[in-house]
């Protein structure tokens, strides 16, 4: 199975990303800092937490070679809820620049759906829709969210997987050639959940 | 519509009481919440009930034993005091925590750790009491036992504006006694918070499920679930006819 480094935030939900890859036999090593990364392999980088915080627990953990690789395509990166927020260039939560994978910017749910019976944090099982052929059987299940931003991707070939709140569509899934990112918890959802991780990583690693 | 069982624990035993009170050992919490995951639960919430007066030990050893079979959300909270506190919760496993005391008697808490965890795995925990003669609802701190100068709806608006993510909100009248939710409270909250509410306290029979607003963002379930008396497919299936919006497993 394939090598998986989890990188540590320091302040996430590492435990249950952690068991939920090992549940499903993927050979996990837990990281403080990405010094050894090995060329071919996956970098999780779970949720939880504050933009700007885990942008610079990034930059303190040598990061650089490895953002290099990732530029290279030299290895796979998968971002989760925050870890998908940091692909793109920046994020109203903070003023952190973000890594910049995908172009466009992290904003406020609230910037979007106020007033009413709007409710700031989207929490809960919502319906995921999939454009993909491999995760196909996956499309218009339910998953976990907990989120106050969404990112807004620039080019709408970038996304893979949409939800629906009050009526329009958000983006909660984007790939682009060796990086994806999901907004979110296929680690808490279920064993749907579980099965839609392992699809995921071995579509996307191929 | 989250189904959230909740369970009160202490070290790492589940226990139940009335009005948070008199509370009795039931069993083994991890293998609770275990039946309850393969039964289709959508969230767990632990309470720790003793963290505030001793170690955090127990509770620590039963969540990375939970989070080891349990893929659903656990939210996790009971002393937590520093922005440390929730971050030992949160390396030991816990998906959100939520604060109650701590946030009452300092609410900038609120702000350090939405500063450091992001507002959406803050949760703010409210143990209220309707005041017989003023007709307020009084907000309580320590599982209930010490009333706080805090009136209910000003400090819903104070911990919004101060960035918690979503309300779990305790009626301690009608916790354990399984006569019903609190519909008023429900109601009163739901009229003037944009936050996610979960309501907790009193359910007891399916019919207790007509009374409920579809604004609810999810349900506690306590004492039913861990007295058998009434199964998760029972309140999903339930849920489902009344026309809520809930997940099916």
């Amino acid at each position: 199975m394939y090598k998986t480094y989890l990188f540590n935030t320091g302040i996430s939900n590492l435990l249950s990303v952690d068991h939920a890859l090992k549940k499903l036999n993927y050979d996990v090593v837990k990281i403080d800092n990405f010094i050894d990364i090995e060329e071919g392999c996956l970098v999780v980088v779970p949720g939880v937490g504050h933009f700007d915080n885990i942008m610079n627990k990034l930059s303190t953990s040598n990061f650089k070679k490895t953002d290099l690789l990732i530029k290279e395509k030299k290895i796979f990166f998968l971002g989760i809820c925050l870890g998908m927020q940091i692909l793109f260039e920046n994020s109203e939560e903070g003023t952190s620049k973000g890594l910049g994978y995908f172009e466009g910017s992290v904003r406020k749910l609230s910037n979007r759906f106020n007033g009413g019976k709007h409710i700031s944090t989207n929490v809960g099982w919502k319906n995921v829709q999939i454009k993909n052929s491999t995760l196909d059987k996956f499309n218009n299940n339910q998953f976990y969210f907990v989120h106050q931003y969404e990112a807004i991707p620039r080019n709408e070939r970038d996304i893979f997987a949409t939800t629906t709140l009050f009526d329009q569509s958000v983006a909660v899934g984007v790939k682009k050639d060796n990086v994806c990112g999901i907004q979110f918890h296929p680690e808490k959802s279920g064993t749907v959940g579980l099965e839609f991780l392992d699809f995921l990583i071995k579509d996307f690693c191929g | 519509m989250r189904i959230i069982s909740r369970l009160d624990i202490k070290n790492k035993f589940l226990i139940k009481g009335l009005a948070l009170e008199g509370l009795r050992k039931i069993g083994n919490a991890k293998d609770f919440s275990t039946k309850y995951f393969h039964e289709g639960i959508d969230e767990i919430i632990y309470i720790d009930t003793v963290a505030s007066l001793y170690s955090r030990d127990g509770i620590f050893n039963l969540l990375m034993e939970t989070v080891k079979e349990v893929f659903v959300p656990i939210t996790v909270g009971g002393g937590i005091r520093t922005v440390k506190d929730a971050y030992r919760y949160f390396e030991h496993g816990a998906d959100k925590i939520f604060l109650n005391t701590s946030a009452v008697k300092e609410p900038k808490i609120i702000d350090e750790l939405v500063n450091n965890f992001g507002s959406a795995n803050i949760t703010l925990s409210i143990e209220t009491i309707k005041d017989k003669d003023s007709q307020t609802w009084g907000v309580y701190t320590s599982s209930g036992r010490d009333k706080s100068e805090r009136n209910l709806r000003d400090w819903i608006v104070e911990a919004t504006e101060r960035g918690v993510g979503e309300l779990f909100l305790t009626s301690i009248n009608n916790d354990g006694f399984q006569k019903g939710y609190d519909i008023k409270l429900m109601n009163d909250v739901l009229e003037y918070s944009n936050l996610p509410v979960v309501l907790s306290g009193g359910f007891g029979n399916l019919r207790h499920l007509e009374e409920i607003s579809k604004d609810l963002s999810g349900i506690a379930i306590g004492s039913s679930l861990h007295y058998g008396t009434i199964s998760i497919p029972q309140i999903k299936s339930k849920m489902k006819n009344l026309g809520f919006e809930i997940r099916d497993v």
